[in-house]
């Protein structure tokens, strides 16, 4: 991410208290305490502007971790079709069509035929799997696919190399152990565990271990079991089989039943093949987290069918209320429901302000700011909401970290507009200085560059219709080399907003709301606030340049 | 059991339980378990299966969280609790392509790779709040990007390492009942369940994690004896970093002198234990899963250390003077040059010579460089410490485990790992038996004793021999016993209905893991002796579980500690092995 970013921390510092019951608690801790951006906890409880929520019930800032979520659809990202949620479990959230993914590159694969007739090749297998952008195609494990139909399933019975799998488990019980190897598929083992397991607990009894619940739980001791069924049945079958004297459950002893002794021969045959082919023939972390079972080798990669996707609504966790409802149809992108935080509190950018041109200072550079010397930085703040904002921020003296440079807003408190039609202001009284007062982020700015404006101590640098930019004063400390992470200068604002809002048509549900109770029902006015820290990375830290460098003017 | 209870059904009941009250035996007696809830009984199961389908299997071990659905050979997600997963959200930095070129900071060696931990079993000083944190992220996204499921309540079964600190314990569960919601939660040990999805009932599980390798005697699925060392895969990827480092250096020297030479020959004057690195963790683990590997026995004492005439290797020290040189320079066929990315920039590779892959293998796990009185008891090499535990056991247990060896965790998959350490614990069998006793003096007392019992075997034909030979084929059946009828018929008993086990060679046994396990117990609906309900725990958190007395009677029925059918609800629950 480049320079400058904003990052808002989320209330919620801590989900596992109920958020209802301790606002008040934790709103006076924080104000007293200073957010520490560098802290590790911080990582977890910063988001961007664009990722938050905002539940109007409770009047409070939703991050991830405060919504609960709930799936409206599954689809596959690839072929875009809805899979039904009775079907997403038993096919591993996989998408069941013919829809792979590259086991090399993770791009997605091109079902082509092979056939050698090119006039047939649309219409005739055989057909094989072609990656368009690293040109791996199924040929290089020796997979060709009879049909279009069931590639999926047909591609379950395929091992590596092309040759099918042995048809069944259980003839292959049947006959002795041949070379079937059911080691390179843990699967298949898997499969063979369970069933021995099941048939060794079917036929055990009740002294065994593993027994299943539906037998015997409240007769679970054996012996006087045993003794009552003698008193009422008589029976001497009981008596053979006391259970006491029965045999537990035994091992598996062959590799029908799930059994793989260890062979030193795979082993040294993957030395000899690491020996020979080096680095590139092994498959990489991150190839083999995409596979079922990680294989070492690139050969041995097998394509993935593609992982399903899903939109989700999102639930206050504290009020149940709906924030994001997406519509279910999987190609649409609209939303029936849609409180994101964007537009509830105010967007904050930052951008610095040249020195003027005059003293002849370098540039500001955010990736080198200059150090022992005081630098300024507009920060706008822009208003959503249609009512104006009144806003006071907060920022500690000196940012946390052991460099601590010294950061002072010049204008702590100051009102943003309403965001109201455009058209007002178009043809309101000012409207001759229209252009200067539509917010640009991009145009650059010097100090005593417009009509030899300076930077004063508790005035608004400037202001438009639904924005105001005040200046904020760093004086960077040297860093040293220190490495990753420690020369970014991030200053930690305390932000709080007062407006006037509309209160709602029902009661006022929730928590958060720091105005007086309103009315049931009627329309009057409210008072509104709302508090949070926010992050905003300003640059790097330059290197001191040297004694040479004079001092701020 | 059907008939037991159609026949109870059918009776009228008043007769019947008063009965069943009157013959159990004393409440406190071994065998029998005081819960008697009989309505319950005949209650319809099928609806607390039903509900028991859809439970998760998660295992939260030190590097990663894998989390899947019961029944299934595979976890649907393996994450990590690195630095990268524990960014700021919209943090999309490293997507960015000089991402890999940024500038690191060093990290001493004590601290090296500790954010990519999600806990230290060392709580001092460890922020509890992180640990929460990371797991209730990682929860999050594989319920929403792997499991693809609503946050509905599930039951969960949780594989834990049975030892650990009950702050992190109380903070995992804490997290997981807070955050998901689950009606209970079932802890299972990863040993236990790595024996299962053996297919054995008892082994030597081998557990080489990340921060220690634990060495855990199963018999009858209960831990009979554990042993730890912290020779595990931390300790190797640190030694590959260093190597990594080393001949980055190597080369880049090389590229500023401008000149041709060995790398090997910069490699010699860089120092052997460096105080910090700049290779990252992520990269010293790529080579390490990709490329170690572990030599065998005889290639391990032939090239390595030529000049080391000594074949005992279990008793002598072998030094460490790799003869790098000589190596690349004669056999370039048998150890040709390996080219890896460099750490430093993914634009450059580095060289080394495939044999050297193999040194921090031999360094950290198997600590071939080191005498055995240098070394403490917490950092026993791996073999060493198999042979310890096989010998802590009693002979029978030991017949049987020692020819049931599980090799699982991350470091299992380093090929060559597995024979090589089998052949270095058979050698010790082989030269020292199974006697406890070792060094000089005892060998000249087993020397005379030897030389006694010949003299009384030449003079009388003994009936009795005293000593045994130290041989792996006798174990355990060298002692002659008292023949018994009991055992006798347990004997004939067994030969019935079992085939024979094997027992009393070293061997090992695959297994599919500790997690694929839980999956399995789980399909067969077998609980852990710890199931904790979230009322419960969120009512009166650890210490609501009840301490000793029910636990030792659940051992002693034999239910093992991971294996016992859940004790009744009403009344509480246990830790377990977890106490």
């Amino acid at each position: 991410m480049s320079f400058p970013y904003t990052y808002i921390s989320c209330p919620c510092t801590d989900v596992s208290t109920p958020i209802n019951g301790s606002t008040e608690q934790n709103d006076d801790e924080e104000q007293e305490r200073t957010f520490d951006p560098r802290s590790p906890r911080a990582n977890f409880s910063l988001y961007t502007l664009e990722h938050l929520l905002y539940c109007e019930d409770c009047q409070q800032i939703r991050c991830p971790r405060c919504t609960l979520e709930e799936i409206v659809t599954w689809y596959c990202p690839n072929c875009l079709f809805e899979m039904p949620s009775s079907m997403v479990k038993s096919e591993a959230g996989r998408c069941t069509r013919n829809c792979f993914n590259c086991p090399i590159c993770i791009g997605p694969l091109a079902v082509t035929s092979v056939h050698p007739d090119p006039v047939q090749r649309s219409l005739l297998g055989p057909w094989i799997l072609s990656c368009g952008y690293c040109n791996w195609t199924s040929l290089e494990i020796g997979w060709q696919f009879k049909g279009l139909q069931d590639m999926r399933s047909e591609m379950g019975k395929l091992k590596i190399g092309g040759q099918y799998k042995a048809a069944n488990s259980k003839t292959s019980a049947s006959t002795p152990p041949t070379e079937s190897t059911p080691d390179d598929d843990p699967d298949s083992v898997f499969t063979a565990l369970r069933s021995f397991y099941n048939s060794q607990l079917s036929s055990s009894n009740a002294t065994d271990p593993l027994l299943t619940p539906s037998g015997g739980i409240n007769y679970s001791s054996p012996s006087s079991l045993a003794r009552i069924m003698s008193l009422y049945t008589g029976r001497s079958s009981y008596g053979k089989k006391d259970p006491a004297k029965s045999t537990p459950m035994r091992e598996s002893v062959d590799p029908s039943e799930g059994l793989q002794i260890f062979d030193p021969a795979s082993d040294t045959a993957a030395i000899e093949k690491l020996r020979t082919q080096g680095w590139t023939s092994t498959a990489s972390t991150a190839q083999q987290t995409e596979q079922k079972h990680p294989p070492r080798f690139t050969s041995d990669l097998r394509p993935t069918q593609a992982q399903l996707r899903t939109k989700r609504s999102k639930r206050c966790r504290t009020c149940r209320h709906i924030l994001v409802k997406p519509e279910a149809k999987v190609q649409s992108t609209r939303f029936r429901i849609r409180l994101v935080a964007l537009n509830y509190i105010p967007t904050i950018t930052l951008k610095p302000l040249q020195p003027s041109p005059s003293t002849q200072l370098p540039l500001l550079d955010l990736n080198a700011l200059p150090v022992l010397r005081a630098s300024q930085f507009l920060l706008t703040l822009k208003n959503p909401l249609f009512d104006p904002v009144k806003i006071t921020l907060g920022t500690p003296a000196h940012a946390p970290g052991k460099n601590s440079h010294k950061v002072t807003i010049l204008c702590p408190q100051f009102d943003i507009g309403p965001n109201a039609d455009q058209w007002d202001e178009a043809l309101g009284d000012n409207k001759n200085r229209r252009a200067s007062k539509l917010l640009s982020t991009s145009k650059v700015e010097y100090v005593g560059g417009e009509r030899g404006k300076v930077a004063e101590a508790g005035k608004v640098w400037e202001k438009g219709r639904n924005w105001t930019t005040v200046v904020v004063e760093v004086v960077c400390q040297d860093v040293g080399e220190d490495g990753e992470g420690e020369d970014v200068l991030e200053i930690p604002v305390f932000l709080r907003m007062e407006w006037e809002g509309d209160t709602m048509e029902r009661e006022e549900g929730g928590s958060g709301s720091g105005g007086g109770g309103g009315l049931k029902g009627e329309e009057r006015k409210e008072k509104r606030e709302l508090a949070f820290w926010v992050v905003v990375g300003v640059g790097k830290v330059g290197r001191l340049e040297g004694p040479t460098l004079a001092a701020s003017p | 059991m059907a008939t037991v209870a159609g026949y109870f059904d059918r009776k009228p009941s008043s007769s019947v339980r008063p009965g069943i009250a009157h013959l159990q035996p004393d409440p406190t007696s071994p065998h029998t378990p005081q819960q008697r809830t009989v309505s319950s009984a005949f209650s319809s199961p099928s609806i607390s299966y039903r509900a028991e389908e859809e439970a998760l299997i998660f295992e939260i071990g030190t590097r990663h969280l894998s989390a899947g659905f019961t029944g299934e050979s595979y976890p649907r997600c393996k994450l990590g609790f690195g630095p990268e997963e524990s960014g700021r959200v919209g943090d999309y930095r490293r997507w960015l392509p000089e991402y890999d070129e940024r500038p690191r900071r060093k990290q001493p060696v004590e601290t090296w790779g500790n954010d990519y931990e999600l806990w230290q079993m060392d709580m001092r000083g460890s922020d509890l709040g992180i640990i929460e944190d990371k797991i209730e992220r990682a929860v999050r996204e594989a319920f929403t990007k792997y499991l693809l499921l609503d946050p509905k309540p599930r039951r969960l079964t949780v594989i834990l390492p049975s030892i650990m600190p009950h702050q992190l314990l109380s903070t995992v569960l804490n997290t997981l009942f807070n955050n998901f919601q689950p009606p209970n939660i079932n802890l299972l040990s990863p040993p236990i369940l790595s024996t299962v999805a053996a297919g054995c009932r008892s082994g030597l599980v081998v557990d080489i994690g990340w921060r220690e390798t634990i060495i855990t005697s199963v018999y009858d699925y209960r831990e009979v004896h554990q042993f730890r060392t912290t020779r595990a895969m931390r300790m190797l990827t640190l030694e590959m970093a260093k190597l990594l480092e080393r001949y980055d250096k190597g080369t880049r020297k090389e590229e500023s002198m401008a000149t041709a030479e060995n790398p090997s020959v910069v490699q010699t004057t860089e120092d052997a234990s460096p105080t910090s690195l700049n290779v990252s963790l992520d990269q010293a683990e790529e080579v390490t899963i990709r490329m170690a590997w572990c030599n065998s026995r005889t290639n391990a004492s032939g090239t390595s250390t030529p000049e080391n005439t000594s074949d005992k290797r279990g008793l002598e020290p072998i030094n460490e003077e790799q003869p790098n040189g000589t190596i690349s320079a004669t056999h370039s066929t048998q150890d040709p040059l390996v080219s890896l990315p460099s750490p430093s920039s993914p634009r450059h590779s580095i060289s080394i010579p495939f044999s050297q892959l193999a040194q921090p293998v031999e360094a950290a796990l198997l600590a071939t460089s080191k005498r055995r009185h240098e070394l403490d008891d917490h950092e026993q090499p791996l073999h060493t410490l198999i042979y310890k535990s096989l010998l802590s056991l009693p002979p029978d247990v030991r017949s049987v485990c020692m020819s049931r060896i599980i090799f699982t965790g991350g470091g299992s998959n380093i090929p060559g790992l597995k024979a090589r350490l089998l052949s270095d614990v058979s050698a010790m069998v082989q030269e020292r038996g199974w006697d406890v006793v070792e060094g000089k003096a005892a060998d000249e007392r087993r020397r005379r004793l030897k030389e006694i019992s010949s003299n009384r075997r030449q003079a009388t034909s003994t009936t009795g021999e005293v000593l045994k030979e130290p041989s792996a084929g006798k174990l355990g059946s060298s002692m002659p016993q008292d023949t018994n009828f009991i055992d006798e018929k347990l004997q004939r008993e067994h030969e019935k209905e079992s085939k024979p086990t094997v027992s009393g060679i070293i061997r090992s046994v695959e297994t599919l893991g500790a997690w694929a396990g839980g999956s399995l117990l789980a399909n067969l609906r077998i609980k852990g002796v710890v199931e904790i309900e979230k009322d419960s725990f969120l009512q009166h958190g650890l210490a609501g579980a009840r301490k000793e007395v029910e636990t030792n009677i659940a051992q002693q029925k034999g239910y093992g500690a991971g294996m016992a059918r859940g004790m009744a609800a009403e009344r509480g629950w246990t830790l377990g092995a977890w106490a």
